[in-house]
């Protein structure tokens, strides 16, 4: 078991140095750790249990949850800020004609922004790689599906995804192997819906799943206790702080409140060593002999373009000036109703199925496609505070929360953006974290293809309502962020137009590796976790590749 | 490795850098209604209900309809209520007067004139557990708030178990009540999305689009239970 | 862990028992009574599942059945099992049904070489012997030889010299087949014969002397095992199981679970597990019958009966909304690491699936070691072809790490909130627990005293006969 070497003053050399130790990061060191490796993983924010958040969220105003205040729940390192909402601390400043659509809930944390996901582990389909090539719009990626495939097959492994074995529910179905696990059992709600909507071309598909309801190993089976987000009580789901507990097993090392700063580089352009800033603001180096930065799409691309040095003096990783740029989410609007009749949703798991006819299809050479989210989280807390604001006391309001409660759907649709330069996170000229280093600014515009693509979305969530005998119909007309970033390091085969090769590693630096949603080129419309998770392994490797023909 | 062991700063030995640290993050965190000064929580007062507190119960009894609300709750939440709002005491003692005459909530609710407000905040305190409905507004109760009484039945309260694994494949429980009521005009519904707002912009109610052919059939029902 | 019987069965041990399970659901076994039309091999299958051969000879995760390599851990190190399947070369192909009977019932090798007691022989020794005659048809007929050794026992000196089990054997070894007690029902009998020939519960349940042997005086009487403590089960109301109804004993050993009372975890989940829930009705109801008349052996430290404990919990109204350091460390981490799933009032799902925590035999025990294993290293107990598991809170959970003191921390809380508040639970008793339980005087004197005793097994026979009857005359 190989372990980082520490100094008397708090550096620290290993073979591989992490940055970030979310999901990515940590699948990715716990690969090179099993593969004899010596990792540290360096990570901006606190380390605390899992008891502590699911307490905050107890704890937390009715407004607050009513709201999904997703992030309050975690404390912050005072040091390592990252977005907050209740009220809003502005740590990224957001502009432009959608600048609202990218308010982004991502946690600074040992073990990232899983903590608060709700484990739908989505495959892109393998047109979502040929975006140009087949539709004429946004970008190709480096890669095919074919070459990524056994990769989602190891991260649906690692991960212990359930989903359907039956092919008709698959999205898409071309797999090499089945899922671990089959798909989670479909609750009344999401029975009836699709025996309701699916005849009218409407293709409701369970979600494959970060959980099961039989143990994985030693995971506990998933009890339905519909909270996912913002925290899994019971560990029953999928949390990247699982692959940084199998990676400390196998000799990692993770050092939390270390916030990176600095990069160096030698005269070939080689990563040599990476600076951070511990609690009491010492600065300690981390020197390596390969580096992945794998801290988020916003903070890792904020990170290479803080670290401009004289060798790289747009930033790092980005002599192509596309670091930044490329600012993706899966923009995205709600639809509610009450339903003619109970759907009881909120039992079991808080995502379930999902309506994937619009995934795909000739019109996405004109306008995006679209999904559509039955969500399952309960809607006890909407509906009393609507029966509240109707003035009703004693059983009238009792049923009416029990009604509203019942027969209340929303859907949650995500659209799909392309990739667009002018979509630009930058450095603040004017606003600083507490260590003085300048917060991120994004400028954001969906673009008139996310626009056209919303028309769709209002004359398919009506025909959906209309069959569900929908009143109250509302939709909203602000397009909400999915936290699902991608875009600012992005993929591609031209060092001239994108930041990373196809195995995320940068066009710039042949040590250095930015794998995750940061490099992802097309952003279909489906949560982009796995997507990322097999980029990491990918990622992971070519690293060990590097090392087994002893080019590092 | 290199794990916290505990739970948060507050620990009672070894104070070390980074516990003391820990604990000044209590300050950081934001989006908490948590306090530390306890809104009555001495285990002493709880044995001596002052009559004020017994009045705040007899109250939210009346008003709620709930003859079993809880007293330690109740004590709680009168003083959350009172550092939150001023005169606090005297509107219940204005309540007292109006409930005392007997009734059920909806009989209250029609005589209460200008106390309407002060009723009905009252209740939705009792439903939702917290003071009020606003950003980190004071909280009191989260499994023990009223709103997730109508639907205990079929409903968990999330992050409680609610079955064994796989629960939710069973039939939902009959409704029970008619699955309309005439009621006034209903308000946007809040939708989850992650950031601060009363309610985020949306359509006016929307017409829907009315199915070519009925929109199922009844032989095709996966489950026993159905209702319509 | 688990101590000289049971363990974790792999997937085709688990294949093999359910295959056995329903070959059961035709076969009702009397061993005393044998059906003539019964072929012998098929009711040998089902002793081998009622004495729980493969919980110790199929290794887990997916060993062979009966090819050994089990290590089983014992005070004085791994012991790893046998294979007994029928290969001539690595297994017991070559035994003679003489041969087969004395392993069985002496502990004694094909090879004249002597088993450590982690085979239960001192139980199986009563076996009759149409039963040994059917377990070794068998074992020779339906068994698949595997063609592979099992794993060698090591031991360190002294007890590496196997010879010195004869000293053991003649000290405490009752070679005695099973006779009926005239004056017990048939099926009390029936019991008797099931619980200590075959289910061998006395392994676990009674207390072992400084030479590991089985008190007999305290039959059943309860007694540490590594982390686990195997309860008091004689039918005493306070301290034993004189209060349990039969329906409730005869459920917990079908399935390992009486909601609102009793859930078994470690080595007793593994028994359920493994072989009790393929015990016909009939066995079942014999071993409850036989277990409600065991001889009562009541503990003064047993003010009332384990599952009389403890009450629903109201706390959650007085701290919901505080900030943690409000809390006692205890309550605080109970209801951030627990209540999910026991709730906050304690008392579990509706459905049972999640235990209730008062009324519950692990958290009203005078001893905490249930309930702080449990915490550790939680439950797992497939029944039914349906796993119930419970996480455990130990190095490398799936929820969260606890430390020694946040153990012992909620462990003291549970106990005052749910159970027995005169137990209190310290980190070091947590330390105990998670580094294997206490260790009984024979594997400590094994450290120490092996450098002195170069005179060979003679004279650690001599010096065990001198422990013994100083022990032997205390009061």
């Amino acid at each position: 078991m190989a372990i980082p070497e520490f100094s008397t003053t708090g550096d620290v050399s290993a073979d591989v140095v992490v940055v970030g130790s979310g999901v990515v990061g940590g699948m990715i060191a716990n690969e090179l750790a099993s593969a004899g490796h010596s990792v540290v993983i360096l990570e901006a924010g606190l380390r605390l249990k899992r008891a502590q958040y699911v307490e905050n969220w107890r704890n937390m105003s009715f407004h607050n949850r009513l709201h999904s205040d997703f992030q309050g729940l975690y404390p912050q390192s005072p040091l390592a800020q990252a977005p907050l909402y209740f009220p809003p601390n502005d740590y990224v400043g957001l502009s432009g004609p959608n600048g609202s659509a990218f308010k982004q809930g991502y946690l600074r944390t040992v073990g990232g922004t899983t903590w608060h996901w709700a484990a739908s582990c989505w495959r892109h389909l393998p047109v979502d790689f040929e975006m140009k090539s087949r539709y004429g719009v946004g970008r190709d990626w480096a890669i095919s599906y074919n070459d990524l495939e056994p990769y989602y097959c190891r991260a649906e492994e690692e991960m212990g995804v359930s989903g359907p074995h039956d092919v008709s529910l698959q999205s898409p179905s071309e797999r090499s192997r089945p899922y671990p696990r089959d798909m989670i059992p479909f609750g009344y709600g999401d029975r009836r819906v699709a025996e309701i909507v699916n005849p009218h071309g409407f293709h409701l598909v369970p979600i494959p799943q970060g959980r099961s309801v039989e143990p994985f190993g030693d995971r506990p089976a998933c009890c339905g206790n519909n909270n996912c987000q913002p925290i899994c009580p019971i560990g029953a789901m999928y949390n990247g702080i699982q692959h940084i507990d199998r990676a400390e097993a196998r000799g990692a090392v993770t050092i939390a409140e270390a916030v990176v700063y600095r990069i160096d580089t030698d005269e070939n352009n080689r990563v040599t060593a990476v600076h951070w800033y511990d609690a009491e603001r010492r600065s300690h180096k981390a020197s390596g002999r390969t580096f992945v930065l794998a801290c988020n799409g916003i903070e890792t691309p904020r990170l290479l373009l803080l670290a401009a040095n004289a060798r790289n003096p747009n930033g790092i990783a980005n002599s192509s000036d596309q670091v930044g740029r490329n600012m993706m989410d899966h923009s995205g609007v709600h639809a509610s109703f009450q339903a003619s009749e109970p759907l009881w949703f909120g039992r079991g798991p808080a995502q379930s199925s999902c309506i994937v006819g619009p995934r795909d299809g000739d019109f996405r050479s004109r306008y995006s496609a679209n999904k559509m989210i039955l969500n399952n989280i309960s809607q006890v807390a909407p509906a009393t505070e609507q029966a509240l604001k109707l003035g009703l006391v004693g059983t009238e309001l009792d049923d009416e929360i029990r009604r509203r409660a019942a027969c209340g759907v929303d859907l949650s649709i995500s659209l799909e953006p392309l990739p667009d330069p002018d979509n630009r996170l930058t450095l603040s000229k004017t606003r600083k974290d507490p260590l003085g280093l300048a917060c991120p600014d994004i400028h954001y515009d969906v673009g008139d293809y996310v626009r056209n693509g919303l028309d769709a979305v209002n004359t398919q969530v009506r025909q959906i309502a209309g069959l569900l005998g929908g009143t109250e119909l509302r939709i909203t007309t602000d397009y909400n962020a999915n936290n699902h970033i991608m875009g600012g390091t992005i993929m591609g085969t031209d060092p001239r137009d994108s930041v990373v090769d196809g195995n995320c590693r940068s066009h710039d630096h042949g040590n250095l590796w930015l794998p995750g949603g940061g490099a992802m080129p097309s952003a279909s419309v489906v949560n982009t976790t796995l997507s990322m998770a097999a980029l990491g392994l990918r990622a992971a490797d070519s690293i060990k590749a590097d090392f087994e023909k002893g080019r590092v | 490795m290199n794990r916290h062991s505990d739970v948060d700063g507050a620990e009672p030995a070894s104070h070390s850098g980074m516990r003391r640290r820990s604990l000044m993050m209590g300050t950081v965190v934001a989006g908490f209604s948590v306090v530390l000064g306890d809104f009555g929580l001495s285990e002493h007062a709880a044995c001596a209900a002052t009559v004020d507190d017994g009045a705040f119960l007899s109250v939210s009894r009346a008003v709620t309809g709930h003859a079993d609300l809880d007293p330690i709750i109740a004590r709680r939440l009168f003083a959350a209520m009172r550092a939150t709002f001023p005169e606090y005491r005297d509107r219940i003692g204005r309540l007292f007067d109006l409930v005392a005459q007997g009734g059920s909530p909806k009989e209250i609710l029609a005589r209460s004139g200008d106390l309407k407000g002060d009723l009905l905040a009252l209740i939705a305190a009792w439903y939702t557990g917290s003071v009020e409905d606003r950003t980190n507004a004071p909280m009191v109760a989260y499994d023990d708030a009223l709103m997730y009484r109508p639907t205990r039945d079929g409903l968990p309260v999330p992050t409680y178990c609610f079955g064994r694994p796989g629960w939710w494949a069973e039939p939902p429980p009959p409704l029970g009540i008619p699955v309309r009521a005439s009621l006034p005009a209903m308000p946007p519904a809040p939708v989850p999305q992650g950031i601060e707002s009363r309610t985020p912009p949306q359509t006016t109610p929307l017409g829907t689009i009315a199915p070519q052919s009925p929109p199922h059939s009844p032989l095709h029902s996966p489950l026993p239970h159905r209702e319509l | 862990m688990r101590r000289w019987s049971g363990k974790g069965l792999g997937l085709a041990g688990r294949v093999g028992l359910a295959a056995v399970a329903l070959l059961l659901s035709r076969a009702v076994v009397h061993a005393q009574s044998v059906d003539a039309n019964e072929p012998i091999a098929e009711r040998g299958r089902y002793l081998a599942v009622a004495a729980d051969c493969a919980a110790c000879h199929t290794a887990p995760g997916g060993g062979k059945p009966f090819a050994g390599g089990y290590g089983i851990a014992s005070p004085l190190g791994a012991i790893y099992s046998t294979n007994i399947t029928p290969s001539r070369d690595f297994g017991i192909g070559t035994y003679s049904e003489a041969q087969f009977g004395r392993a069985l019932r002496e502990g004694i090798r094909g090879d004249g070489a002597h088993l450590y007691p982690a085979m239960p022989y001192t139980s199986y020794t009563k076996l009759t012997d149409a039963d040994v005659h059917a377990l070794y048809v068998y074992f020779m007929t339906d068994v698949k030889p595997v063609e592979a050794p099992a794993r060698r026992t090591v031991l360190p000196f002294p007890y590496n010299i196997r010879a010195t089990m004869a000293v053991w054997n003649a000290l405490f070894l009752d070679d005695r087949r099973f006779e009926p007690e005239s004056g017990k029902s048939v099926a009390v009998n029936r019991g008797h014969y099931l619980a200590y020939a075959l289910a061998h519960c006395d392994t676990c349940h009674t207390p072992r002397n400084v030479m590991m042997a089985e008190m007999g005086g305290r039959a059943l009487g309860g007694a540490s095992l590594s982390s686990w403590y195997a309860p008091n089960i004689t039918s005493d109301p306070k301290s034993g199981l004189g209060g349990w109804s039969d329906d409730d004993l005869a459920r917990y050993l079908k399935t390992g679970d009486v909601p609102g009372k009793a859930q078994a975890g470690g080595p007793m989940a593994e028994a359920v597990e493994h072989s009790l829930q393929y015990l016909n009705d009939d066995d079942i109801r014999a071993i409850v019958a036989y277990i409600k008349q065991v001889p009562a052996i009541a503990d003064a430290a047993d003010k009332a009966p384990r599952d009389t404990y403890g009450k629903p919990s109201d706390r959650e109204a007085a701290y919901r909304g505080l900030d943690a350091r409000a809390l006692v460390r205890g309550e605080r981490l109970f209801t951030g690491e627990c209540a999910a799933c026991h709730r906050p009032t304690g008392t579990g799902s509706p459905d049972g699936y999640y235990p209730q925590l008062f009324h519950n035999t692990a958290v009203g025990a005078a001893r905490p070691d249930n309930l702080i294993s449990t915490i550790l290293m939680g439950v797992r107990r497939e029944v039914g072809g349906h796993t119930v598991y419970m996480p455990g809170f130990g190095s490398g959970s799936y929820v969260d790490s606890l430390s020694d003191q946040d153990i012992a921390d909620i462990s003291t809380y549970v106990e005052q909130q749910f159970g027995n508040p005169a137990v209190r639970v310290s980190a070091e008793e947590v330390t105990l627990i998670r580094t294997g339980g206490p260790k009984p005087l024979i594997a400590r004197l094994g450290a120490f005293a092996v450098p002195g005793m170069i005179a060979g097994v003679l004279m650690l026979a001599g010096a065990a006969l001198l422990v013994l009857r100083r022990v032997g005359k205390k009061p």
